[in-house]
Protein backbone atom coordinates (compact mmCIF):
# COMPACT_ATOMS: atom_id res chain seq x y z
CA UNK A 1 0.00 0.00 0.00
CA UNK A 2 3.15 2.34 0.98
CA UNK A 3 4.25 4.08 -2.25
CA UNK A 4 7.83 3.69 -3.03
CA UNK A 5 10.32 3.93 -6.35
CA UNK A 6 8.70 2.45 -9.06
CA UNK A 7 11.27 0.04 -10.90
CA UNK A 8 10.61 -0.23 -14.57
CA UNK A 9 12.72 -1.89 -17.21
CA UNK A 10 10.93 -0.37 -19.91
CA UNK A 11 12.77 3.25 -20.59
CA UNK A 12 15.79 0.67 -20.48
CA UNK A 13 14.38 -1.53 -23.05
CA UNK A 14 13.80 1.63 -25.42
CA UNK A 15 17.18 3.09 -24.30
CA UNK A 16 18.22 -0.51 -25.57
CA UNK A 17 16.34 -0.62 -28.85
CA UNK A 18 16.71 2.64 -29.85
CA UNK A 19 20.78 2.86 -29.42
CA UNK A 20 20.87 -0.30 -31.40
CA UNK A 21 18.36 1.37 -33.93
CA UNK A 22 20.45 4.93 -33.71
CA UNK A 23 24.17 3.14 -34.20
CA UNK A 24 22.57 0.88 -37.41
CA UNK A 25 21.04 3.90 -39.51
CA UNK A 26 24.11 6.00 -38.63
CA UNK A 27 26.15 3.35 -40.47
CA UNK A 28 24.10 3.09 -43.23
CA UNK A 29 23.43 6.31 -43.81
CA UNK A 30 27.50 6.92 -44.04
CA UNK A 31 27.73 9.45 -41.06
CA UNK A 32 30.20 7.10 -39.56
CA UNK A 33 32.67 7.31 -42.09
CA UNK A 34 35.13 9.98 -42.49
CA UNK A 35 35.60 10.52 -46.01
CA UNK A 36 31.38 11.44 -46.15
CA UNK A 37 32.05 14.04 -42.98
CA UNK A 38 35.00 15.41 -44.83
CA UNK A 39 33.10 15.99 -47.69
CA UNK A 40 29.79 17.24 -45.96
CA UNK A 41 32.17 20.12 -43.85
CA UNK A 42 34.30 20.68 -47.34
CA UNK A 43 30.57 21.26 -48.99
CA UNK A 44 31.93 18.89 -51.63
CA UNK A 45 28.75 16.48 -51.00
CA UNK A 46 24.98 17.95 -49.69
CA UNK A 47 24.15 14.24 -49.05
CA UNK A 48 24.55 14.38 -45.02
CA UNK A 49 23.25 18.10 -45.01
CA UNK A 50 20.05 16.47 -46.91
CA UNK A 51 19.73 13.80 -44.74
CA UNK A 52 19.84 16.14 -41.59
CA UNK A 53 17.79 18.54 -42.94
CA UNK A 54 15.06 15.78 -43.97
CA UNK A 55 15.31 14.35 -40.37
CA UNK A 56 14.35 18.11 -39.18
CA UNK A 57 11.19 18.12 -41.08
CA UNK A 58 10.55 13.97 -40.18
CA UNK A 59 11.09 14.81 -36.47
CA UNK A 60 9.09 18.30 -36.56
CA UNK A 61 6.13 16.25 -38.63
CA UNK A 62 5.75 13.63 -36.18
CA UNK A 63 5.98 15.39 -32.76
CA UNK A 64 3.63 17.35 -34.12
CA UNK A 65 1.53 14.04 -34.69
CA UNK A 66 2.36 13.12 -31.56
CA UNK A 67 1.05 16.48 -29.90
CA UNK A 68 4.64 16.74 -28.55
CA UNK A 69 5.75 19.71 -30.83
CA UNK A 70 5.79 21.87 -27.84
CA UNK A 71 8.83 22.08 -24.95
CA UNK A 72 10.27 24.21 -22.89
CA UNK A 73 12.81 26.50 -24.93
CA UNK A 74 17.01 25.51 -24.00
CA UNK A 75 18.22 28.84 -22.35
CA UNK A 76 20.42 31.40 -23.88
CA UNK A 77 23.69 31.74 -22.57
CA UNK A 78 27.41 32.10 -24.49
CA UNK A 79 28.53 28.58 -24.49
CA UNK A 80 26.49 27.57 -27.42
CA UNK A 81 28.40 29.71 -29.81
CA UNK A 82 31.97 29.16 -28.07
CA UNK A 83 31.03 25.38 -27.45
CA UNK A 84 29.36 25.55 -30.85
CA UNK A 85 32.71 26.06 -32.60
CA UNK A 86 34.24 23.64 -30.35
CA UNK A 87 32.58 20.86 -30.81
CA UNK A 88 32.51 21.32 -34.46
CA UNK A 89 36.12 22.07 -35.14
CA UNK A 90 36.46 18.55 -33.21
CA UNK A 91 34.18 16.97 -34.95
CA UNK A 92 35.92 17.68 -38.03
CA UNK A 93 38.92 16.36 -37.13
CA UNK A 94 38.06 12.94 -35.71
CA UNK A 95 35.41 12.78 -38.07
CA UNK A 96 32.84 12.07 -35.43
CA UNK A 97 29.99 13.86 -33.37
CA UNK A 98 29.37 11.77 -29.78
CA UNK A 99 27.02 8.76 -31.30
CA UNK A 100 29.74 8.14 -33.94
CA UNK A 101 32.79 7.55 -31.84
CA UNK A 102 30.56 5.06 -30.07
CA UNK A 103 29.13 3.70 -33.67
CA UNK A 104 32.59 3.38 -34.80
CA UNK A 105 34.13 1.52 -32.19
CA UNK A 106 31.22 -1.32 -32.51
CA UNK A 107 32.76 -1.42 -36.29
CA UNK A 108 35.89 -2.13 -35.23
CA UNK A 109 37.67 0.96 -35.58
CA UNK A 110 40.43 0.05 -32.78
CA UNK A 111 41.90 4.03 -33.35
CA UNK A 112 38.57 5.63 -32.29
CA UNK A 113 39.53 4.69 -28.92
CA UNK A 114 41.77 7.87 -29.07
CA UNK A 115 39.04 9.87 -29.51
CA UNK A 116 36.30 7.76 -27.00
CA UNK A 117 39.13 8.57 -24.39
CA UNK A 118 39.46 12.93 -25.50
CA UNK A 119 35.59 12.43 -25.09
CA UNK A 120 35.57 11.47 -21.82
CA UNK A 121 38.25 13.33 -20.69
CA UNK A 122 37.08 16.57 -22.26
CA UNK A 123 33.55 16.15 -21.49
CA UNK A 124 34.49 15.48 -17.31
CA UNK A 125 36.96 18.29 -17.99
CA UNK A 126 34.11 20.87 -18.71
CA UNK A 127 33.06 20.42 -15.13
CA UNK A 128 35.24 22.14 -13.02
CA UNK A 129 36.29 24.11 -15.54
CA UNK A 130 32.62 25.97 -16.00
CA UNK A 131 32.26 25.96 -12.06
CA UNK A 132 35.46 27.80 -11.97
CA UNK A 133 35.71 30.33 -15.10
CA UNK A 134 32.25 30.64 -16.50
CA UNK A 135 28.60 32.23 -14.53
CA UNK A 136 26.11 31.31 -16.88
CA UNK A 137 23.87 28.57 -16.36
CA UNK A 138 24.54 25.95 -19.22
CA UNK A 139 20.75 24.18 -19.08
CA UNK A 140 21.89 21.29 -21.73
CA UNK A 141 19.19 18.90 -23.83
CA UNK A 142 19.17 15.91 -22.00
CA UNK B 1 38.47 -2.66 -47.35
CA UNK B 2 35.99 -0.94 -50.13
CA UNK B 3 36.83 2.43 -51.13
CA UNK B 4 33.68 4.53 -50.23
CA UNK B 5 32.11 5.44 -53.07
CA UNK B 6 28.67 6.59 -51.32
CA UNK B 7 26.97 4.44 -53.79
CA UNK B 8 26.12 1.75 -50.80
CA UNK B 9 25.15 4.56 -48.44
CA UNK B 10 21.57 4.74 -48.03
CA UNK B 11 19.71 7.49 -50.15
CA UNK B 12 19.12 10.89 -47.76
CA UNK B 13 15.32 10.54 -48.11
CA UNK B 14 15.35 7.02 -46.22
CA UNK B 15 18.13 7.93 -43.79
CA UNK B 16 15.90 11.13 -42.92
CA UNK B 17 12.92 9.04 -42.38
CA UNK B 18 15.47 6.81 -40.07
CA UNK B 19 16.91 8.93 -38.02
CA UNK B 20 13.45 11.26 -37.60
CA UNK B 21 11.81 7.80 -36.17
CA UNK B 22 14.57 7.40 -34.07
CA UNK B 23 14.46 11.00 -32.56
CA UNK B 24 10.39 10.89 -32.13
CA UNK B 25 10.24 7.47 -30.47
CA UNK B 26 12.65 8.47 -27.95
CA UNK B 27 10.72 11.76 -27.52
CA UNK B 28 7.18 9.78 -27.27
CA UNK B 29 9.16 6.93 -25.12
CA UNK B 30 10.86 8.59 -22.79
CA UNK B 31 9.34 11.83 -22.55
CA UNK B 32 12.42 14.26 -23.02
CA UNK B 33 14.53 15.02 -26.61
CA UNK B 34 17.52 12.14 -27.53
CA UNK B 35 20.87 13.84 -26.08
CA UNK B 36 23.39 11.66 -26.53
CA UNK B 37 26.55 14.00 -25.11
CA UNK B 38 23.73 14.44 -22.52
CA UNK B 39 23.90 10.26 -21.69
CA UNK B 40 27.37 10.12 -22.13
CA UNK B 41 28.03 13.22 -19.38
CA UNK B 42 25.51 10.84 -17.17
CA UNK B 43 26.96 7.32 -17.89
CA UNK B 44 30.27 8.76 -16.83
CA UNK B 45 29.33 10.93 -13.75
CA UNK B 46 29.49 7.81 -11.66
CA UNK B 47 30.30 10.08 -8.41
CA UNK B 48 27.32 11.94 -8.76
CA UNK B 49 25.65 8.82 -9.28
CA UNK B 50 26.64 7.10 -6.09
CA UNK B 51 25.92 10.36 -4.39
CA UNK B 52 22.54 10.42 -5.21
CA UNK B 53 21.82 6.73 -4.30
CA UNK B 54 23.18 7.86 -0.82
CA UNK B 55 20.82 10.72 -0.36
CA UNK B 56 18.04 8.40 -1.79
CA UNK B 57 18.85 6.01 1.24
CA UNK B 58 18.96 8.59 3.48
CA UNK B 59 14.64 9.98 2.34
CA UNK B 60 13.56 6.73 3.33
CA UNK B 61 12.43 8.12 5.84
CA UNK B 62 9.62 9.37 3.62
CA UNK B 63 9.46 5.35 2.87
CA UNK B 64 8.57 4.27 6.44
CA UNK B 65 6.20 7.76 6.78
CA UNK B 66 4.13 6.25 4.10
CA UNK B 67 3.90 3.13 5.82
CA UNK B 68 3.35 4.56 8.91
CA UNK B 69 0.43 6.53 7.10
CA UNK B 70 -0.46 3.01 5.08
CA UNK B 71 -0.73 1.33 8.65
CA UNK B 72 -3.28 4.48 10.18
CA UNK B 73 -5.62 4.08 7.00
CA UNK B 74 -6.16 -0.01 7.34
CA UNK B 75 -6.55 0.67 11.71
CA UNK B 76 -9.47 3.29 10.62
CA UNK B 77 -10.43 1.06 8.23
CA UNK B 78 -11.09 -1.78 10.59
CA UNK B 79 -12.83 0.85 13.27
CA UNK B 80 -15.76 1.30 10.57
CA UNK B 81 -13.93 5.13 9.64
CA UNK B 82 -13.77 5.86 5.96
CA UNK B 83 -10.35 6.78 4.77
CA UNK B 84 -11.67 8.06 1.18
CA UNK B 85 -13.44 10.82 3.00
CA UNK B 86 -10.28 12.24 3.77
CA UNK B 87 -8.61 14.19 1.05
CA UNK B 88 -6.54 12.96 -1.59
CA UNK B 89 -2.71 13.27 -1.09
CA UNK B 90 -0.30 13.90 -4.77
CA UNK B 91 2.71 12.12 -3.77
CA UNK B 92 5.59 14.76 -3.82
CA UNK B 93 7.99 12.67 -6.03
CA UNK B 94 7.65 11.83 -9.18
CA UNK B 95 9.25 8.38 -9.08
CA UNK B 96 8.82 7.80 -12.74
CA UNK B 97 10.09 11.38 -14.48
CA UNK B 98 13.62 10.11 -13.56
CA UNK B 99 15.78 8.64 -16.25
CA UNK B 100 17.48 5.53 -14.03
CA UNK B 101 21.32 6.37 -14.21
CA UNK B 102 21.63 3.01 -16.43
CA UNK B 103 19.52 3.65 -19.22
CA UNK B 104 22.63 5.96 -20.19
CA UNK B 105 25.05 3.25 -20.45
CA UNK B 106 22.51 0.82 -22.50
CA UNK B 107 21.60 3.25 -25.04
CA UNK B 108 25.78 4.25 -25.80
CA UNK B 109 25.98 -0.26 -25.65
CA UNK B 110 23.61 -0.10 -27.82
CA UNK B 111 24.94 2.47 -30.23
CA UNK B 112 28.24 0.10 -30.13
CA UNK B 113 26.02 -2.72 -31.07
CA UNK B 114 24.50 -1.43 -33.61
CA UNK B 115 27.63 -0.24 -35.38
CA UNK B 116 28.69 -3.77 -34.91
CA UNK B 117 25.39 -5.08 -36.46
CA UNK B 118 25.50 -2.60 -39.61
CA UNK B 119 29.71 -3.92 -40.02
CA UNK B 120 28.62 -7.62 -39.49
CA UNK B 121 25.74 -7.57 -42.00
CA UNK B 122 27.27 -5.19 -44.73
CA UNK B 123 30.74 -4.54 -44.51
CA UNK B 124 31.44 -2.64 -47.24
CA UNK B 125 28.77 0.30 -46.23
CA UNK B 126 30.04 1.90 -42.97
CA UNK B 127 33.62 2.92 -41.67
CA UNK B 128 35.37 2.97 -45.17
CA UNK B 129 37.27 6.10 -44.86
CA UNK B 130 40.34 6.04 -41.97
CA UNK B 131 40.75 8.98 -40.52
CA UNK B 132 44.29 8.45 -41.68
CA UNK B 133 43.33 9.48 -45.15
CA UNK B 134 43.61 12.97 -44.15
CA UNK B 135 45.72 13.44 -41.49
CA UNK B 136 48.16 10.55 -42.29
CA UNK B 137 48.53 7.26 -40.30
CA UNK B 138 51.11 6.95 -36.99
CA UNK B 139 51.25 9.59 -34.64
CA UNK B 140 49.95 12.88 -36.81
CA UNK B 141 46.86 11.05 -37.15
CA UNK B 142 46.17 9.54 -33.26
CA UNK B 143 46.73 13.01 -31.92
CA UNK B 144 44.03 14.38 -34.91
CA UNK B 145 41.55 11.46 -33.26
CA UNK B 146 42.44 12.57 -29.31
CA UNK B 147 42.51 15.87 -29.99
CA UNK B 148 39.17 16.03 -32.22
CA UNK B 149 37.43 13.73 -28.76
CA UNK B 150 38.16 16.32 -26.02
CA UNK B 151 37.42 18.80 -28.02
CA UNK B 152 34.12 16.96 -28.94
CA UNK B 153 33.53 16.25 -25.43
CA UNK B 154 34.47 19.54 -24.23
CA UNK B 155 32.40 21.37 -26.98
CA UNK B 156 29.28 19.43 -26.40
CA UNK B 157 29.12 20.16 -22.69
CA UNK B 158 29.76 24.05 -23.09
CA UNK B 159 26.92 24.18 -25.55
CA UNK B 160 24.63 21.83 -23.86
CA UNK B 161 24.35 19.39 -26.38
CA UNK B 162 25.37 18.02 -29.72
CA UNK B 163 24.01 16.92 -33.28
CA UNK B 164 21.10 14.76 -31.41
CA UNK B 165 20.11 17.06 -29.23
CA UNK B 166 20.37 20.60 -30.31
CA UNK B 167 20.80 19.54 -33.76
CA UNK B 168 17.68 17.26 -34.28
CA UNK B 169 15.76 18.28 -31.33
CA UNK B 170 16.12 21.57 -30.75
CA UNK B 171 15.92 22.76 -34.25
CA UNK B 172 13.31 20.82 -35.38
CA UNK B 173 11.34 22.95 -33.04
CA UNK B 174 13.08 26.09 -34.35
CA UNK B 175 13.95 26.78 -30.84
CA UNK B 176 16.37 29.66 -31.13
CA UNK B 177 19.59 28.27 -29.05
CA UNK B 178 19.54 24.97 -30.59
CA UNK B 179 19.45 26.94 -34.11
CA UNK B 180 22.31 29.05 -32.82
CA UNK B 181 24.76 26.17 -31.79
CA UNK B 182 23.95 23.46 -35.03
CA UNK B 183 25.07 27.06 -37.27
CA UNK B 184 28.40 26.81 -35.32
CA UNK B 185 28.48 23.32 -35.04
CA UNK B 186 28.86 23.35 -39.18
CA UNK B 187 31.06 26.75 -39.03
CA UNK B 188 33.91 25.44 -36.80
CA UNK B 189 33.88 21.69 -38.72
CA UNK B 190 33.59 23.70 -41.96
CA UNK B 191 36.52 26.32 -40.82
CA UNK B 192 38.95 23.43 -39.78
CA UNK B 193 38.12 21.38 -43.14
CA UNK B 194 38.82 24.59 -45.08
CA UNK B 195 41.91 25.29 -43.24
CA UNK B 196 43.26 21.41 -43.56
CA UNK B 197 42.68 21.48 -47.30
CA UNK B 198 44.64 24.59 -47.48
CA UNK B 199 47.49 23.66 -45.72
Amino acid sequence: VAGGAIVSHRPLAWHGALGLMLGFGLNRIGFSDFGEVNRMFALADVRLIATFAGALVVVAAGLALAGRWRAPAHPWHPGLIAGGLIFGAGWALCGACPSIALVRLGEGDLPILWTLLGLAVGTCLYGPVHRRWFRWDPGSCE
Amino acid sequence: MKVADGAAHWPWWLGALWLGAVVVAYRVAIGRDLGVSGLIRRALDLRGELARRRAENWSSADAMERALVAATLEEMRAAGFDPDDLPAEQPAVQFESRLPWSAAPVFLLGLIGGGAVAELAAPSIGWTTAVSSLWGSGWCGSLALLIGGLLVGFGTRMAGGCTSGHGLGGCSRLDRSSLVATACFFAGGIAVTWLAGRS
